[in-house]
């Protein structure tokens, strides 16, 4: 799927800009490697 | 961070898990987008019910704002129903003018079961209505079935529109030119009800002749 029908989806779901790219960048991930905050930030 | 909460917490479209003292944020399973729209869409149902139990009184609340006057105009055969169905929502008691005849020759998917859903609600009508062979007998016959207490009027005096008087309410609604117009206006309505019940009062005399 082309990157900007799935940020069409997104954005008909309300996620701004800044979600989108979240769950983008989280996608492309694989679990190993995905995203680990701190707690305390 | 606040975007990521929002992904996991709120919408539930990514998974957030603690490992230590940190949090793992992550896509499981894709198809928690499609869960997120069901949610939504049941959401938006739930609204929509709710909002249709609530329309009756929320007009209702609306006409009693009579601090400021309000103008709604209607158009096409489909308007002069939406503001009929206006009426069966706030109206309390009405006085006015209008033809049986007419109601069921413009309206016939609305009228005469209209009646009944008037009578329904509990809303009298003080009608002022000209005397056809049609409206004369329907005077006779049903004036108490429909809640009504009519005055016939000389026949000439027909015309094909109808004047609906209620609370700070005045609706005009115009057969032949498909439209109404709704005025919501204190002083109005208070000095149109005036008239119409002087004329209502001075038209018993002509009705007892025309029943004859």
């Amino acid at each position: 799927m082309q990157n900007n029908q799935i940020n069409q989806i997104l954005s008909g779901l309300g996620l701004n800009k800044l979600e989108k790219d979240c769950y983008l960048e989280l996608l492309k991930k694989k679990p190993a490697k995905s995203l680990r905050i701190s707690e305390k930030t | 961070m606040v975007a990521l909460y929002r992904l996991a917490d709120e919408l539930g479209i990514i998974k957030r898990s603690k490992q230590k003292n940190s949090f793992l944020f992550l896509v499981e399973d894709v198809s928690a987008l499609l869960q997120y729209i069901s949610r939504q869409e049941q959401k938006i149902s739930e609204n929509k019910s709710a909002l249709e139990r609530l329309l009756p009184q929320l007009r209702t609340m609306m006409s009693f704002d009579v601090d400021k006057p309000k103008i709604f105009y209607y158009e096409g055969k489909e308007g002069l129903k939406r503001a009929f169905e206006t009426i069966l929502d706030e109206a309390d008691e009405i006085i006015g003018y209008g033809s049986d005849e007419d109601d069921e020759k413009f309206l016939p998917e609305l009228y005469p079961k209209y009646y009944e859903r008037r009578v329904k609600n509990k809303i009298p009508v003080k009608a002022i209505i000209p005397a056809t062979p049609f409206n004369i007998k329907i005077a006779k016959e049903k004036s108490t079935e429909r809640l009504r207490n009519t005055h016939l009027i000389s026949p000439e005096l027909n015309f094909p529109i109808q004047i609906n008087i209620y609370r700070h309410t005045v609706i005009f609604f115009s057969y032949e030119e498909n439209f109404a117009l709704v005025i919501k206006s204190k002083p109005m309505a208070k000095c149109l009800k005036m008239i119409f019940n002087l004329a209502f009062d001075h038209t018993a005399k002509f009705d007892q002749n025309f029943r004859k």
